[in-house]
């Protein structure tokens, strides 16, 4: 059993062939990243006449994307205080990059949440972001957390050093494969439901239907599968997709932001406690 | 006695259906979760009924609680999966 999957995984390692590198859902993050940066550029270039003068009322779409930056501020604001301001381009990129790949299943290409390595990397930004806030903050005094009680603990204190990174990234990782594998068996069910439906009823019988149905339909149940589905999935894609995208999309940002604060000393104001009052 | 040995020697003539024992036990993992989800939301509506004016705040609080909660169930069923698929 051990064998086959450490086979599987040092198979091809060092091969460039472009089947083992191209992964669909690293494909739909690629475009998640174009959308967002089409979308940034072209909120730049609306905002550019309002940089002058900043106090300006804004309409319409404008309103809404001020609204949206103001409230990223003030979430991080509440959470970290005021001199930590500047942890609203983080949070903010991340609450973009995070909900948008996780309602990306929505338009049918591959979600990209449910490939290991897009959670896994979002996890590292986390944990590059607190150890550079740690070494920044507590210069030479960051290294004496490896051997925090005596020197016998460098091992374990290594491994404990991936944990945010791994628990971030399980934890969405997840609940979009959850969202996916429940998603998945509904398909299935509500599919077998309306073919045995509708194949009774004789609408289908030419060759041409039954044929044509393998374009449009992922089963081998033809076009009388298709009926059911779009009148029960989507309360359930609302669910899986919006409502748990965006709770996680917060639980993230929030965890990311906490784990970071608490690399910063202890006197200032930012101390956890004001957090949990916060929170 | 007699039922427990042939049990043992039926599971270890075919050991993959151990796997499924496995991933079924994982179910155990939900147990907690869903008892302490359920201690939040008490609390939760507990302290709503007390002051009311902080209903949006507890509210928020609430879900991000329960998203934490929730972490080891999802945990559980990344196990499962894993168990499923690569195991």
């Amino acid at each position: 059993m051990n064998s086959v999957v450490l086979d599987s995984i040092f198979d091809g390692f060092l091969s460039f062939e472009f089947d083992d590198w191209f992964v669909p859902e690293i494909f739909s993050s690629l475009i998640v990243i174009l959308i967002i940066i089409v979308l940034s550029f072209v909120i730049h270039f609306m905002f550019k006449d309002s940089y002058k003068d900043p106090l300006q009322e804004q309409k319409g779409f404008k309103m809404v994307i001020a609204m949206g930056v103001e409230k990223v501020e003030n979430f991080v604001v509440e959470l970290m205080g005021e001199n930590n301001r500047n942890f609203a381009g983080l949070a903010s990129a991340l609450f973009i990059y995070v909900f948008l790949a996780f309602i990306f299943g929505l338009t049918g290409l591959a979600a990209p949440m449910t490939y290991f390595g897009v959670c896994l990397s979002l996890g590292l930004i986390t944990l590059f972001m607190i150890h550079i806030t740690a070494v920044r903050n507590q210069k030479m005094k960051y290294f004496k957390r490896y051997v925090d009680p005596i020197f016998v603990f460098l091992p374990i204190n290594i491994i404990t050093t991936f944990t945010p990174a791994l628990s971030l990234a399980l934890r969405l990782f997840g609940n979009a494969l959850g969202g996916f594998c429940i998603m998945g068996i509904v398909y299935f069910g509500l599919e077998n439901v309306s073919s045995a439906i509708f194949n009774n009823l004789g609408l289908f019988v030419g060759n041409y239907w039954a044929n044509a149905g393998g374009f449009f339909v992922s089963g081998a149940e033809g076009p009388a599968g298709i009926f059911v589905a779009p009148l029960v999935a989507p309360v359930l894609h609302l669910y899986f997709d919006l409502f748990s995208g965006a709770i996680q999309t917060l639980v993230f940002v929030t965890l990311t932001m906490i784990q970071i604060l608490q690399e910063f000393p202890e006197d200032e104001s930012t101390s956890l406690n004001t957090v949990s009052q916060n929170l | 006695m007699e039922l427990l040995t042939n049990l043992v020697n039926v599971l270890a003539s075919d050991p993959t259906g151990m796997v499924y024992i496995g991933i079924g036990l994982m179910a155990i993992a939900l147990a907690g979760s869903g008892v302490m989800e359920g201690a939040i939301c008490m609390k939760t509506v507990e302290s709503m009924a007390r002051n009311p004016e902080m209903y949006s705040k507890l509210r928020t609080s609430m879900i991000i609680g329960c998203a934490l909660t929730e972490t080891t169930a999802i945990y559980a069923l990344v196990i499962a999966i894993l168990m499923l698929f690569v195991g």
